[in-house]
């Protein structure tokens, strides 16, 4: 018995087939066991292919094509952040600095609270014998070790800001082109 | 992705995990013109595996598949206002993608092509292989050796039989992609359907005949 050729077989399966011709795959089919299990097999490929898994490109890829796609002075300030992420978080830090020797030294400069309450007054004066406790052991701190230069309000002003710069350049002349290079 | 249904000439989507009918291309396409920047990364998201697969066929590289995305969706993209609708977008857009991963294989010196002989259509008349293993055809293991030999196919048939299986693509819309003549459409996916059933009944053989 002739079989079915691949041809017949595929367009058969796919539903391409002229109309003469199914008459004959059909009729033959309905006597080849062979032939029929062959397009068995080739609808259970067709399927099979189907179903499989497509391939996903990484997880940033839309915001990378979009970052591409968008003119700059489009883009999210999100992402404009999250570029600059390095720069954002030195800044963040050296502002936390600032904040904190700023306020640190307005609190030193604080005259002792005054409360109505007797309550507020038993603080007080707990609070007042810390203090006093405090500056007894601080001067005697003192007398041992040598006294540390203060650091003048200007000063701090223009390390900080020498900082911000280093650290920009730095953002902008090593870590952009190597995030960019990885891209 | 689940097949996409032709709904009065415009394609819509119907998407895995939960039946929401979403946008169609073209009304995504009208929105993103209008200077929306999400319905913009929908439709990227919306074609992108897609594009990826299709890439991953023919370039069998992840890193080289996904620049070559990257840039077709850049220029399908910058193209955009210039989009007159002859095709669909996804059809559109596989084209670009197969251009782009043509010049990079063409940059690497692997441009694929055939011997004359190759895509003769009187092979295709020849009787059918012996008799298919008796298999079951619904496990995960078949699954798992389709999905194999699809992958070790010859770029230029993977390509194809990609086109044509995972995204359900007609002869005619993979004459548009590829930009090939119908003929050797025809030939070239009879051929890797016959390649891959070849690979998928050897593996079975070799299974059941270990089994036993």
């Amino acid at each position: 018995m002739n079989h079915l050729t691949t041809r017949e077989i595929l367009e058969f399966v796919d539903g391409t087939i002229l109309d003469g011709q199914r008459t004959h795959v059909i009729a033959h089919l309905e006597v080849c066991s062979r032939c029929r299990s062959e397009v068995e097999f080739h609808r259970t490929l067709v399927g099979a292919a189907r179903r499989q898994p497509p391939h996903a490109p990484t997880r940033k890829f839309t915001d990378r094509v979009m970052q591409r796609i968008l003119p700059k002075g489009q883009r999210r300030w999100i992402q404009t952040i999250m570029n600059n992420a390095g720069g954002v978080i030195a800044m963040g830090i050296v502002l936390a600095v600032l904040g904190y020797a700023l306020l640190s030294s307005n609190s030193s400069a604080s005259t002792q609270p005054s409360m109505i309450t007797e309550m507020v007054k038993v603080c007080d004066d707990l609070y007042a014998k810390v203090q006093e406790f405090l500056k007894v052991q601080a001067t005697k701190l003192e007398s041992l070790s040598p006294k540390p230069r203060a650091i003048g309000s200007i000063k701090l002003i223009l390390l900080t800001l020498l900082s911000l710069v280093a650290l920009g350049a730095v953002d902008r002349w090593l870590i952009q082109p190597r995030i960019r290079a990885r891209k | 992705m689940k097949p996409c249904v032709l709904v009065g000439g415009l394609r819509k989507c119907k998407v895995l995990h939960g039946n929401v009918m979403s946008k169609p291309d073209q009304e995504m396409i009208r929105q993103i013109l209008a200077g929306e920047k999400r319905a913009l990364a929908e439709l990227i998201d919306r074609h992108k595996d897609r594009a990826m697969t299709l890439a991953m066929r023919m370039l069998r590289n992840r890193e080289d598949a996904e620049e070559a995305i990257q840039d077709a969706f850049v220029r399908a993209f910058q193209a955009l206002p210039r989009f007159e609708w002859k095709a669909s977008f996804s059809t559109w857009l596989y084209r670009i993608v197969c251009n782009v991963c043509m010049t990079a294989l063409g940059k690497k010196g692997d441009l694929p092509h055939l011997a004359l002989g190759e895509d003769d259509e009187r092979s295709l008349d020849a009787p059918s292989a012996d008799a298919p293993p008796d298999v079951e055809y619904e496990s995960r293991e078949f699954q798992s050796i389709v999905f194999d030999e699809i992958e070790k196919l010859p770029p230029l048939y993977a390509t194809i039989l990609t086109l044509f299986c995972i995204q359900e693509m007609g002869y005619e819309v993979i004459v548009e992609v590829t930009g090939l003549p119908l003929g050797t459409v025809k030939v070239r996916l009879f051929r890797a359907r016959t390649m891959l059933r070849l690979a998928v009944g050897r593996r079975l053989g070799v299974r059941q005949s270990a089994a036993i």
